[in-house]
């Protein structure tokens, strides 16, 4: 069992930064089942295996003034290998990507791509109605729409000079 | 509107997998959300080279970035050039290189 490296901080300045509404949410939640594991088991290597996340897709956010686009890079996935979930304003994509040929008789000469179980979780701004996220999955990447609220778009108001 | 003047490029290697089998070696890069026209593989001099080019968001959004694909193989000498097969697939670029005739295993019988 290798040690899991671990930069919250590093994190937190990079989603934090430019999309705070997105801030990563990994961290905090490994923070929290460290804090339970080691309650309850005292034991540290179970966080790994709970989480069995073994590579981290590629995600860009972007924001408009109608909508926020997350775009999750899953070569080689196909529709029906993602899971995508919200839950107290918490979006989760998860997912896995099998390792297709095991035979006999290959040799591997370089093995890049990752493979296994992922899991990303965002917290979402309260301003997102949620109830009309759109997925869509083409080409390995996942494009998420989540459209804001018709109160919280800017505005624009007329001021009549006199 | 036009504004490819903001839009800015960055190079990314692709991770690759290859695999030989016995009569093929498949080669296996991650280029997600490519389209089919925009990626090019072509061999050279024993070299083959794979690009490709995908836009990050929309083509309208004006700070958009390009992302380029670059990675280049020097094949061994029994791969057989003239017959290669390449297919893009959920994101994930598959090229299938065949092994010259003289160099596949053959089963020697014993008379």
């Amino acid at each position: 069992m290798s040690l899991i490296r671990r930069n919250p901080a590093h994190e937190m300045t990079k989603w934090g930064h430019e999309f705070p509404a997105f801030r990563g949410f990994e961290s905090l939640r490994r923070d929290m089942n460290r804090m339970f594991d080691e309650f309850f088991r005292g034991d540290i290597s179970v966080e790994e295996s709970f989480f069995n996340r073994d590579w981290l897709p590629a995600v860009d956010i972007a924001e408009n003034n109608n909508e926020y686009i997350i775009k999750a890079e899953l070569p080689g996935l196909q529709k029906d290998d993602v899971k995508i979930s919200i839950e107290n304003n918490i979006l989760t994509i998860r997912g896995e990507r099998k390792n297709e040929q095991e035979k006999k008789e290959t040799n591997y000469h370089r093995i890049e791509r990752s493979y296994g179980m992922f899991e990303r979780s965002f917290a979402v701004p309260g301003t997102v109605k949620t109830s009309e996220i759109d997925a869509q999955f083409k080409d390995g990447i996942l494009t998420l729409t989540l459209p804001k609220a018709e109160e919280t778009k800017p505005k624009m108001i007329d001021v009549k000079v006199k | 509107m036009t504004n490819e003047i903001s839009k800015s490029t960055f190079t990314i290697v692709p991770a690759v997998d290859i695999v030989e089998t016995p009569h093929t070696y498949v080669v296996k890069l991650d280029i997600p959300g490519a389209q089919k026209e925009k990626i090019s593989a072509a061999i050279e001099n024993n070299i083959l080279n794979v690009s490709a080019v995908v836009e990050r968001f929309n083509d309208d959004q004006e700070s958009d970035t390009v992302k380029e694909y670059k990675r280049e193989f020097s094949l061994a000498n029994d791969v057989d050039v003239s017959t290669v097969d390449a297919e893009y697939e959920n994101g994930v670029l598959q090229i299938t290189l065949k092994k010259k005739e003289q160099y596949l295993p053959k089963q020697i019988n014993i008379n």
